[in-house]
């Protein structure tokens, strides 16, 4: 299953269109708006460049496989279908890693954010753990829809969690926004780059977004 | 080691695909499915390699179930639908099947092999047809397996790229099944013949036996114009 996960990582570094569109756009959103904002606008861009990296990392290439083929020539392999989705998983938050990053070096050098070793400690463990809930709905909208079906659906619910989850907008003023997973993912990485104790209610929510997608990916896995 | 079909129906919804088939495919042989498309020879490869189960009948593979084959390594398949994942190298995806099977062959043999030592760095949807022929038949090699599935596998091959294909898959001396709707590639290359027509097993034998068989000459013809 290494072997795999590690091919579909490479994989997606390679696609020039997920490069630009989840690494560099939120450094550029970052440069233009970020740099007076602190850490909390270091901490939103990483929230756009996790939420995206994670709902579109796998479940891109699930649909594209899908309607191809690939999936039905990889099932003819000895990777098991256990193996194959537990792989996919993991790629969607391994797929996090290089944007979180960029953002956070960009935020330090042009933004002049300084945070003591523990916090980035403590924000490189909420996203790595805050992007599971968004992997999974990767990878459940990826089983769902064939080919770029998938890839425009999963745009639209990546725009709608920035939004709705105040990400992009700034303080969230849409009814139900508290609800998104974004706006939990963001106030938890505020509260640990501010060195408070983070609301176990945020990582409630975190949680049960994470079940919830969970059980979707098993009920429509056994389906397929 | 054998694999055997016993009576195996399939259908998809109301519309039957295979009725009660039957054959066996003896170790070390070469065998064609031969049929027109829509006979039910994509439907058998897929029976035989777990990725459907039969209405009625048993399939056996290898000795056993055919998804314990699969799993275990000793099956490698070419799928006619089988398509390559986008944003990869054709070494990112030869390597992948490899470890996949245990690293049972090195990178460089594998694509040697296939004839894909000069493409290696080219990325999969930047290939001919045959190249990427080429692809799926390194990643149904990885394994070293003991038995070999072609679903059509010389489809997007000119003449002497097929001679080629052929001869590496004769120079690993496995037992090969291969479905085909050309008569003169079943001839040329299998041991055995088994023609389909409308989801049942019409005739068997030697590709002479065939040929000579005067109740398959509408059948054989319709095949041949088809061919090419």
């Amino acid at each position: 299953m290494t072997a795999f996960v590690r091919f579909e990582v490479v994989r997606t570094l390679r696609n020039i269109r997920y490069l630009a569109f989840l690494v560099v756009m939120p450094v550029v959103f970052y440069l233009l708006w970020g740099r007076t904002g602190g850490p909390a606008a270091m901490v939103a861009m990483s929230v756009y460049a996790a939420c995206g990296g994670a709902l579109l990392g796998s479940g891109n290439t699930i649909a594209e496989d899908r309607f191809t083929g690939w999936i039905r020539q990889l099932r003819v392999t000895p990777l098991s279908d256990r193996a194959w989705l537990t792989g996919k998983i993991v790629q969607g938050v391994l797929t996090v890693i290089p944007g979180v990053l960029i953002v956070s070096v960009v935020a330090v050098f042009t933004g002049h954010v300084e945070l003591a070793a523990t916090k980035w400690l403590g924000l490189a463990a909420l996203f790595l753990l805050g992007s599971l809930p968004f992997a999974l709905i990767g990878v459940f909208f990826g089983m769902l829809f064939r080919g770029k079906t998938a890839t425009v659906a999963l745009m639209l619910v990546f725009f709608a969690l920035m939004f709705i989850g105040g990400v992009i907008a700034g303080n969230t003023t849409i009814p139900g926004g508290s609800v998104t997973p974004t706006y939990n993912l963001l106030a938890a990485g505020i509260q640990i780059s501010q060195g408070q104790p983070i609301g176990g209610g945020y990582l409630l929510n975190l949680g049960g977004w994470t079940a919830l997608a969970g059980v979707a990916v098993l009920l429509r896995w056994r389906r397929a | 080691m054998e694999t055997v079909f016993e009576r195996v129906s399939f259908s998809y919804g109301r519309t039957p695909a295979l009725t009660e088939v039957s054959f066996a495919v003896p170790e070390g042989q070469t065998v064609a499915l031969l049929g027109s498309n829509g006979a039910g020879k994509s439907t058998t490869v897929d029976l035989m390699l777990g990725l459907r189960k039969p209405a009625k009948g048993k399939v056996t593979v290898l000795g056993g179930r055919p998804e314990d084959a699969v799993a275990k390594g000793r099956v490698g398949a070419m799928l006619q639908t089988g398509g390559l994942p986008a944003d990869a190298t054709v070494t990112d995806v030869v390597d992948l099947a490899r470890r996949l099977y245990g690293k049972r062959r090195s990178l460089k043999e594998l694509l040697d092999l296939a004839g894909l030592t000069e493409v290696g760095n080219r990325k999969t949807d930047a290939l001919s047809g045959g190249q990427k022929q080429r692809v799926r038949f390194a990643v149904a090699m990885a394994g070293q397996p003991d038995l070999l599935f072609l679903d059509e596998p010389t489809v997007a091959m000119d003449f002497r790229a097929r001679r080629q294909f052929w001869q590496a898959v004769k120079a690993q001396g496995k037992t090969v099944v291969f479905a085909t709707h050309y008569l003169d590639e079943a001839d040329a290359y299998a041991d055995r013949v088994i023609v389909i027509d409308r989801g049942r097993v019409v005739a068997e034998g030697t590709p002479e036996q065939i040929k000579g068989d005067a109740n398959l000459e509408d059948a054989l013809l319709e095949l041949t114009e088809e061919g090419r």
